[in-house]
């Protein structure tokens, strides 16, 4: 009887096995494919149920599903590791630490995958940073390259405070290149510096400080953002334009700001209710994946070889290096980048800047010169 | 819509106002959003703490993984608090502990999807989460908007930056979105793009969304539940009401409001900061809006005004606490505090609670005279308004969730 039992239950097991791997791949499946204002919710919310009920043990399968997933999808999937690990632990049963750090150190996988990994490795293993850490200076997780960074940076400051200067520089010298994040870079520099080392952050970053300048044109009531001046619709350096106050040419400019800053009120002129454009070409030796970043007080929008890549309608509410991000392909030979910057009307003095600037680097944040 | 319908809509409103239904879902000790149970800062409980102090009346307090100055809400035993952390802000939050012993039950992070930019005061946990009786909303200033259950189980997740491009506020944006039976209403008005959307609580897809003013503005808004739910939409211009779940505009009053501070509903009547602290009666069957009165002497600062037994109140930028009588406006008697003050007062047991942003506690009875105040200090800077539940008053830090409740075996 027993046989006969074997001989009936063990085809339904396995076939039920078969259907849970199959549901596994089909919720993440569900949930990869979200959308934009909810659509795929209801299915994903299902998926994502079925799936938190998973044994740690499956936490990396998970993982594995943000490689190419939108923001949105990722966002749920984090949602299904968090309830799996955190429910995990709070039973005091252990998470699968061989297999997140071999997900940790897996680089072809999704930057931001392997650093919820590691941010759950370390809750199982506080030790794993010693052993992850010194080898990601170039990791392309720009979240545990961060911290490697903080790593190297915390040890050149202990050479530093015993007075090992050369060893100090060496070590700082050494880091720099690997650092992304702005404090950290600026943290590097200013070690360096009394120790006579200069590093040019302008390079380090990629800034661009070479522009050419059309303006002003009209923003009146903000109406210029929307309008097509000549230079969205083709580039020519040589043309003169209808602008503003008269006939508008482009002229060469180049800031001296480290970071790439163009004060148009200074490289233009003080202008209110008015619109410029800076272009620069970049050159790349082959086709890269890249980004244009770039902070402005100002209304932007960005072109890259004619193709807009970003906009912005906000006026003066602060600017950062990294304001505004722009994934992009740079293409082999010359590239061209358009910026137009909007200035409005306002009276109030923290109203009166009319600047940007503009980047192009690796999507880790390392400048491309 | 038809004289008829309208007429039956307001008549809806004036009902739930003059109940003080807010929303039928929560029960009269839970604090489910900004504000708490009927969005006026007023908890109906009796036994509540005379002082908020570290010796004296803490609980507990629990570390938080970031900062925030959303408000924690409480609910069913568990107190939701959502934080923002990391070098760019980037990673959000959402946690829920143990209403008793502070224990933490649950944690989830996400990523921003959304810009971090803001001003250095604020961060990206700045609205106040929403529970609308069977879902637990957590709001970013990222417009990543997450639906839960209470056991921390992700429900359904929105992307608003990404749905609406244009969305951002680099000062930092803050309106607390706020449950509509069985939903959310959020405000999200910012220089490049203004709407206001309510969500279907069990999908997530938009009920509707309505196109605003373009500008930032801070200030929550208000469901009225009832027969027929209202949103109050407050903006610069004034205020609109709305069927709340079809969207559809019912009546409008036009006058300057403060883009921070938000109203407050009591006794048939919105009470809305701006210059002026303007005491308008919601319209009866068929009638209009009223302007009951207005005081320059109430100005808004960020805090937000507070009603109380017939007498409404605010805390301006020096710090003073200002009395009026809400029959006219005319004001009784002022308080100096010791300011600045980011977060609004909040009220129970006829006693009124305040915390500057030094983390030192007021706590005022208006009953009695002199008006007493009792001081307390955390510590920590506190930019959050504080919560009420179940004989605790919660206030959360930079870094603590603190729970303060009269003392074991004392008469509160």
């Amino acid at each position: 009887m027993k046989t006969l039992h074997a001989l009936i239950l063990f085809p339904l097991s396995a076939g039920c096995a078969g259907l849970r791997e199959t549901g596994v791949a089909s919720d993440l499946s569900a949930i990869r494919s979200v959308g934009r204002e909810g659509s795929g919710n209801a299915e994903a919310s299902d998926a994502a149920r079925r799936l938190s009920s998973l044994e740690a043990s499956r936490l990396t399968e998970v993982l594995a599903a943000f490689d190419g997933a939108t923001p949105e999808a990722r966002n749920w999937l984090r949602g299904v590791v968090e309830a799996i690990a955190d429910r995990t632990v709070t039973e005091g049963r252990e998470l699968p630490a061989k297999a997140l750090e071999a997900f940790v150190l897996d680089r072809s996988r999704d930057g931001k995958a392997r650093r919820l990994a590691y941010d759950w490795l370390l809750r199982a293993d506080p030790r794993a940073c010693d052993r992850i850490l010194p080898g990601a200076l170039d990791d392309p997780s720009v979240e545990i390259r961060r911290d490697a960074v903080d790593r190297e940076i915390r040890a050149a400051e202990e050479l530093l405070a015993g007075e090992q200067a050369d060893e100090a520089r060496a070590a700082f010298a050494r880091l720099l290149p690997f650092a992304r994040d702005r404090d950290q870079v600026e943290r590097i520099a200013k070690k360096l510096e009394p120790l006579g080392e200069t590093p040019n952050l302008t390079r380090h970053f990629g800034f661009i400080r070479t522009w050419r300048l059309a303006g002003p044109f009209d923003n009146t009531a903000k109406k210029g953002y929307a309008a097509v001046y000549p230079p969205e619709e083709r580039i020519d350096f040589e043309a003169e334009h209808d602008g503003k106050t008269g006939k508008v040419r482009w002229v060469e400019h180049e800031t001296q700001d480290a970071y790439g800053k163009v004060d148009l009120n200074k490289a233009i002129g003080k202008h209110m209710g008015a619109v410029a454009y800076a272009a620069a070409e970049f050159d790349s030796p082959h086709y890269r994946v890249a980004e244009i970043r770039a902070g402005s007080s100002n209304a932007v929008k960005i072109w890259l070889n004619g193709e807009l890549v970003f906009t912005r309608d906000e006026y003066h509410h602060g600017m950062d290096p990294d304001q505004y991000r722009a994934a992009v392909e740079l293409r082999s030979g010359r590239n061209t980048i358009l910026i137009k910057v909007c200035q409005n009307e306002g009276k109030e003095e923290w109203e009166q800047d009319w600047i940007f600037q503009l980047r192009v680097c690796d999507p880790t944040g390392g400048g491309i010169s | 819509m038809s004289a008829g319908a309208l007429n039956r809509i307001r008549k809806a409103v004036w009902t739930a106002l003059a109940l003080g239904l807010v929303s039928a879902a929560v029960r009269s000790d839970d604090w489910p959003g900004w504000r708490g149970p009927r969005q006026d800062g007023v908890s109906l409980e009796e036994g509540l703490p005379a002082r908020l102090n570290l010796k004296e009346t803490l609980r507990y307090k629990a570390e938080l993984p970031g900062r925030g100055l959303s408000c924690p809400i409480a609910v069913g035993g568990r107190v939701f608090i959502t934080a923002s952390s990391g070098w760019r802000d980037e990673r959000l939050h959402v946690l829920a502990f143990d209403a008793r012993s502070g224990r933490k039950l649950w944690e989830r992070r996400f990523e921003a999807t959304g810009g971090t930019q803001c001003h250095e005061k604020t961060c990206m946990a700045a609205p106040t989460p929403a529970w609308d009786g069977e879902r637990l909303y957590a709001l970013f200033a990222t417009f990543d908007l997450f639906a839960f259950d209470g056991a921390g189980q992700l429900l359904w997740y929105r992307s608003l930056a990404r749905d609406y491009r244009e969305l951002s506020n680099q000062v930092g944006f803050a309106s607390s979105p706020v449950p509509i039976r069985g939903g959310l209403l959020a405000i999200l008005d910012t220089d490049s793009e203004a709407l206001a959307i309510a969500f279907d609580g069990p999908s997530g897809r938009n009920l509707w969304s309505a196109p605003r003013a373009r500008g930032i503005f801070w200030a929550s808004p208000i469901v009225l539940d009832g027969e027929a739910p209202v949103a109050l939409l407050p903006s610069p211009k004034g205020l609109n009401a709305r069927a709340a779940r079809t969207g559809e505009s019912l009546w409008t009053w036009e006058g300057g409001l403060d883009a921070i501070a938000s109203p407050v509903t009591g006794e048939g009547t919105i009470y809305m900061p701006g210059g002026e602290l303007v005491a308008l009666e919601l319209p009866k069957s068929g009638t209009d809006p009223v302007v009951r009165w207005k005081t320059n002497r109430l100005r808004a600062s960020t805090a937000s005004p507070l009603v109380l037994d017939g007498k409404a109140y605010a805390v301006n930028s020096a710090g003073v606490i200002t009395c009026a009588g809400t029959g006219n406006g005319e004001v009784l008697w002022q308080e100096r505090l010791k300011g600045p003050f980011s977060a609004s007062p909040v009220a129970g047991g006829g006693r009124i609670y305040c915390v500057n942003e030094e983390g030192l506690t007021f706590v005022l009875d208006p009953r009695v005279e002199p008006r007493t105040v009792e001081k307390g200090e955390l510590g920590e800077t506190v930019l959050a308004s504080p919560a009420i539940s179940n004989g605790l008053v919660y206030v959360r830090s930079d870094r603590h969730l603190f729970a303060f409740g009269a003392p074991e075996g004392h008469a509160r």
